[in-house]
């Protein structure tokens, strides 16, 4: 078995606005083992971002980190202050965001980024020699001619170009954990598929673990060896990939399974999830769901726990825990 | 087999590009594309960002002009369409935005934008209100929300309005352009479902302008992918789903991520490369040329028509090409 890189338990982030209290995350764990691919699904405002920034501590006022515990290698994250910090960021956990174009400064040639990167994080490395790596890493990410490239500034670059520049500093020191937010959202399918081929390549060439953040389904099934199903805050559901698509438990993953059109089946009618993601001010009492659920009933009014319903394979419905009433 | 209600005949687009004096050089966003909808079908334009896709859409409601090309909308030469005529075309087409924000205005209730069409084509109609409000019970809203502004509604309310602000006017054909690419999976089911539906019962005839191969699978009859401005393959559905001819159009396939591990993991998977150029200088011959993994000599140098490989199904690759 697997060493745990990563463990979260029972993180709680929170939004402190004028309207009100947004619990963005609300008693999230998980963990990730080394050498792990591991997906965060849901839609728009389910707090799967918001997850993936409180791992390296990156959440800005008005949230708040009110709870939980965040183990990386052992290490408590939520009690390292900033320098210690900036020492794991970019190093041992980097992160790969949606936009590339933000990701890079403007000011600053695509290899710059990646040397700078490198030179931060080692002792005695000038960036005139991390340049130097920077083209072999442009090469890794398959950017073509690289030696010209790294001397490019991001405007010079399209966007597929530039989020494998993104991808190429993120793996410049080795890191033991890739936290990819929606990385291909902003880019064409074809070019999405070489940037995940990528990505998979240099996961089992570094042994690197993977957080992957999507909402698009066929992305989970293609990349990833576990996955995660969050609404409103929470983890519904948590299993290996083949059988959380086989074996969907919570109604939510069903409703997101059938919701999505699926390009090898030709479907007379697309089953949808009725109703709307709740309002994270005023969520909805007991199970998050509950609203929108086809099967619930009045006992949805208390909030299920997560109990193993198969062999790891975790879900937070009182459908499936009937037999451990509470 | 339904009439042809929108016939478009080499269709033409080029953007010049200024320079400091001059113009520098023209981007042909479109540049010869034909196609026929027939009524009550889905027509999808499949294609990636800058293939021209969008300007497609423009192109036949003439919200912008053409520089070249015939565009046939049920008998009529929509280009040559003045005043009082081309509002009526204006009034039997229609058109959905992809972005639901942009697309309502901020300062106008719900009731003001769904009336705004039926004032602008001075259509009286007795009892506005109960109107409108039908209205936005077919798209699922109600009365209640009549008085509310954009702000107060969420992306896919948004585009359901934006939906019913299209049907205020009952037109014949819609453009739909991305409607669900800004939309959550559950609520994109809901309005595809809708659309759906509502072509049924109005028999619509739909040019759906999309990325997305999933949804183009579940909504369109026929298909045409488009590729740096030009058509490249035109088949029903279902023949571009298990036959595929174009080099291109293979590729876009074994692109998409399919939401079925099993499928995912065995597939095979062809290795793609390049990316589309700039459409400022779309490489001579063939414009996948440089892309391609069948590329020949003559794909460098010639460019390939359109031919109709077997009946209903056109392609346009040198590879089908009979010397």
């Amino acid at each position: 078995m697997n060493r745990k890189i990563l463990e979260v338990e029972n993180l709680k982030v929170y939004f402190y606005t004028y309207n009100g209290v947004v619990k963005a995350v609300d008693g999230v764990s998980f963990e990730i083992y080394e050498g792990e691919a591991l997906c965060l699904v849901g839609e728009t405002g389910c707090g799967k971002s918001v997850t993936a920034k409180a791992i390296t501590k990156m959440i800005r006022s008005p949230g708040r980190i009110v709870d939980g515990k965040i183990l990386f290698n052992g290490v408590d994250i939520l009690k390292l202050n900033e320098d210690e910090l900036s020492r794991i960021r970019g190093k041992d956990i980097t992160y790969i965001y949606q936009d590339p174009s933000s990701a890079l400064d403007p000011l600053y040639t695509a290899g710059y980024h990646v040397a700078e990167t490198i030179a931060v994080h080692s002792i005695g490395i000038k960036i005139v020699n991390a340049l130097k790596k920077a083209v072999e890493l442009f090469r890794e990410v398959l950017i073509p001619d690289p030696e010209s490239r790294v001397k490019s500034y991001p405007h010079e670059l399209s966007g597929g170009m530039k989020q494998r520049a993104v991808i190429a500093t993120s793996i410049a020191n080795v890191p033991r954990l890739i936290i990819a937010d929606e990385p291909t959202t902003a880019l064409d399918v074809t070019i999405q598929a070489q940037i995940l081929d990528i990505l998979k390549e240099l996961r089992y060439k570094y042994n690197s673990s993977v957080l992957l953040i999507t909402h698009n389904l066929g992305i989970v099934a293609e990349m990833c060896d576990k996955v995660i199903v969050m609404y409103a805050g929470k983890i519904v559901e948590k299993a290996y990939t083949e059988e959380l698509f086989e074996d969907p438990l919570h109604p939510y993953t069903k409703g997101l399974l059938n919701a999505v059109p699926n390009p090898y089946k030709k479907v007379a009618y697309l089953e949808s999830i009725p109703g709307v993601v709740p309002d994270m001010i005023n969520i909805p009492e007991g199970c998050r769901f509950r609203p929108r659920c086809p099967y619930a009933t009045n006992r949805c009014f208390i909030e299920p726990k997560p109990i193993e319903a198969k062999p790891n394979h975790y879900v937070s419905c009182w459908l499936v825990s009937k037999g451990n009433e509470i | 087999m339904s009439e042809p209600l929108l016939i478009v005949r080499n269709l033409k687009k080029y953007f010049p590009v200024k320079g400091l004096f001059f113009t520098r050089g023209y981007v042909k966003a479109v540049d010869g594309v034909s196609f026929t909808v027939l009524k009550g079908t889905t027509l999808a334009l499949v294609g990636e960002s800058g293939s021209g896709k969008s300007t497609v859409g423009r192109l036949v409601l003439r919200l912008i002009e053409p520089d070249d090309g015939e565009i046939i909308f049920s008998g009529i030469n929509v280009r040559s369409l003045k005043n009082e005529k081309l509002l009526e075309f204006r009034r039997r087409t229609g058109i959905v935005f992809q972005d639901p924000y942009s697309s309502l205005n901020p300062r106008m209730t719900i009731y003001d934008i769904l009336k705004e069409p039926l004032e602008a084509h001075n259509i009286d109609i007795e009892n506005l209100e109960d109107y409108v409000v039908k209205l936005l019970e077919r798209v699922g809203l109600g009365r209640e929300h009549l008085y509310r502004y954009p702000h107060e509604f969420s992306g896919g309310q948004r585009q359901r309005i934006a939906i019913a602000r299209t049907l205020a006017l009952k037109p014949e054909l819609i453009v739909l352009d991305e409607p669900t690419s800004s939309l959550d999976v559950s609520v994109q089911a809901q309005i595809l479902n809708m659309l759906k539906e509502f072509q049924k019962i109005d028999k619509l005839t739909y040019l759906f302008i999309t990325h997305d191969l999933g949804v183009v699978r579940y909504m369109a009859n026929n298909i045409a992918v488009m590729y740096l401005g030009k058509i490249v393959e035109v088949a029903d559905t279902d023949t571009i789903f298990s036959n595929a001819l174009h080099p291109y159009t293979k590729m876009l396939l074994a692109s998409i991520p399919v939401p079925d591990p099993k499928i995912a993991r065995s597939r095979e998977k062809s290795k793609l490369v390049g990316e589309p150029p700039s459409p400022l200088n779309p490489p001579p011959g063939c414009r996948f040329h440089p892309r391609c993994p069948y590329a020949m000599d003559i794909c460098r140098k010639e460019e390939p028509m359109m031919i109709e490989f077997e009946k209903d199904h056109t392609v346009s690759c040198w590879l089908y090409i009979k010397k």
